[in-house]
């Protein structure tokens, strides 16, 4: 199995409607999978990643878009953070947690310091974060 | 005595003084976009539950490390924080501690903000303290709290909600948080499994009781300062309103009353009058016996004994 078909088997258990529109898994795949490759990765810790972050980036534009965001839409984004960062502690690298962290705070104070519209696209961040966490695991082995 | 003023005046204050100070490096290092909201409600107080249960918790394992017990403790008070910043925005409440939310004062943005950047920031701090299994139980426990929220916002305005619903709800919003403090303390501290398992069973007990009590709490006058019957108002079963309609007279008199648009008060009193919150008060009582008793299968000292106050304190508390 390819890591993109891997990446939507993954998301199809934790968030399925996500495959409805598949830019980001897709996105998220290739960077992981050019990444693993630089790196020389085998393992399946830049795909784990690659599920966060379309998570992330999934959650954070929903919490980018308030005011204009409903109770069920942010509480799912939630969710979604959490299971982010679960998916993140069960690869138990805490170079990659802590990667995850600072993704995550970087985007909230953007949202915090931008009265309209979300500061910047998360897509650099999360790629940031895929990529650096296949290197993590490359220096590793 | 309240259970802020019983745990302020216990033996606990250089336990609670370590949190204190940690909280307070923790939070210096943020911006200040996101770290004056999240001080003003950590500097408004709350009951300290989860770190001092963390802190406790911590006590009965070998390798305990006040320094990095304080941490995980911080850990678990900026979660919680995030938590009530985000159910204040989707509850619409206009103030929390005494002062007004961070919803209400700055904006449904900023709240977010706030609750997401100090999620993450806690997820920082246990990616320093380097305890893969301490890590992992947080973030589970903090995954059961989110779909907690997510049920209790579906099931919002839904009549004939019964126990099972309602004890999952609760294990989920209330206890989870109380079982990451406790075994992730206990794990960070390098006890063994069985006392891990305790500290589950006795988390999971404390804190459904405790969500029972506040739920009774919610239809005693004064309890709160807030309106009372404040969750019917909003839509949800709270586990007195459950139980005063199985009993299928008054469940039938409750479902007329809240279908006509001016029958919330009465539905309120007929709740009152079940005999409902005696009930509920009493099973909060057995739980939280249970939950202590599940503490006999830790070793015997200080640490133990807060524990089990701070159970009956749950289940006993007036407000």
């Amino acid at each position: 199995m390819t890591l993109a078909a891997s990446l939507r088997a993954e998301l199809q258990s934790v968030a399925p409607d996500l495959l409805d529109e598949p830019a980001a898994a897709e996105y998220y795949g290739q960077v992981a999978e050019s990444a693993a490759r630089a790196h020389g990765v085998k393992s399946d810790l830049p795909l784990r990643v690659a599920v966060a972050a379309t998570l992330l980036e999934w959650a954070i534009t929903a919490h980018g878009e308030a005011p204009d965001v409903d109770a069920g839409t942010l509480l799912m984004a939630d969710l979604r953070l959490a299971l982010a960062a679960e998916i993140a502690a069960e690869v138990r690298e805490p170079r990659v947690q802590a990667a995850l962290s600072r993704a995550i705070m970087e985007m909230a104070v953007g949202i915090a310091e931008q009265p309209l519209g979300l500061a910047t696209d998360p897509r650099p961040v999360l790629a940031e974060l895929v990529g650096a966490s296949a290197a993590i695991v490359g220096q590793g082995m | 005595m309240s259970i802020v003023a019983a745990l302020r005046s216990s033996t606990v204050d250089p336990l609670e003084g370590m949190v204190e100070a940690e909280l307070t490096r923790l939070l210096d290092q943020d911006p200040a976009s996101v770290r004056l909201p999240m001080e003003e409600l950590v500097a408004a107080g709350g009951k300290r539950l989860r770190p001092l249960m963390t802190m406790l918790s911590a006590q009965l394992g070998p390798a305990y490390d006040p320094r990095r017990a304080a941490s995980l403790a911080a850990v678990l008070e900026l979660i919680h924080s995030a938590t009530l910043v985000h159910d204040d925005l989707v509850d619409g409440s206009a103030e929390r501690r005494g002062r007004p939310t961070v919803g209400a004062s700055l904006g449904p943005r900023m709240a977010i903000a706030v609750g997401d950047y100090y999620f993450a920031r806690s997820a920082g701090i246990l990616a320093e303290l380097a305890d893969d299994a301490v890590t992992l139980t947080v973030m589970r426990n903090v995954r059961e709290v989110c779909r907690a929220q997510v049920l209790e916002t579906n099931v919002r305005g839904a009549s004939g909600l019964d126990q099972d619903v309602y004890m999952e709800i609760a294990s989920g919003k209330t206890a989870a948080l109380l079982v990451a403090a406790c075994v992730g303390g206990a794990q960070l501290a390098g006890a063994p499994a069985a006392v891990h398992e305790a500290l589950r069973a006795y988390a999971t007990g404390v804190g459904l009781a405790f969500q029972m009590v506040d739920d009774v709490i919610d239809f005693e006058a004064g309890g709160t300062g807030k309106p009372v019957g404040q969750d019917l108002r909003a839509g949800v079963w709270s586990l007195p309103v459950i139980v005063a309609a199985e009993d299928p007279s008054v469940g039938a008199r409750l479902a007329r009353m809240l279908e006509s648009p001016t029958g919330l008060g009465d539905a309120i009193d007929l709740v009152r009058g079940s005999g409902a919150l005696g009930r509920v008060r009493h099973r909060a009582e057995a739980l939280a016996q249970e939950a202590a008793r599940s503490l006999d299968a830790v070793p015997t000292g200080d640490a133990r004994t807060r524990l089990i106050g701070l159970a009956e304190l749950a289940a006993g508390r007036r407000s």
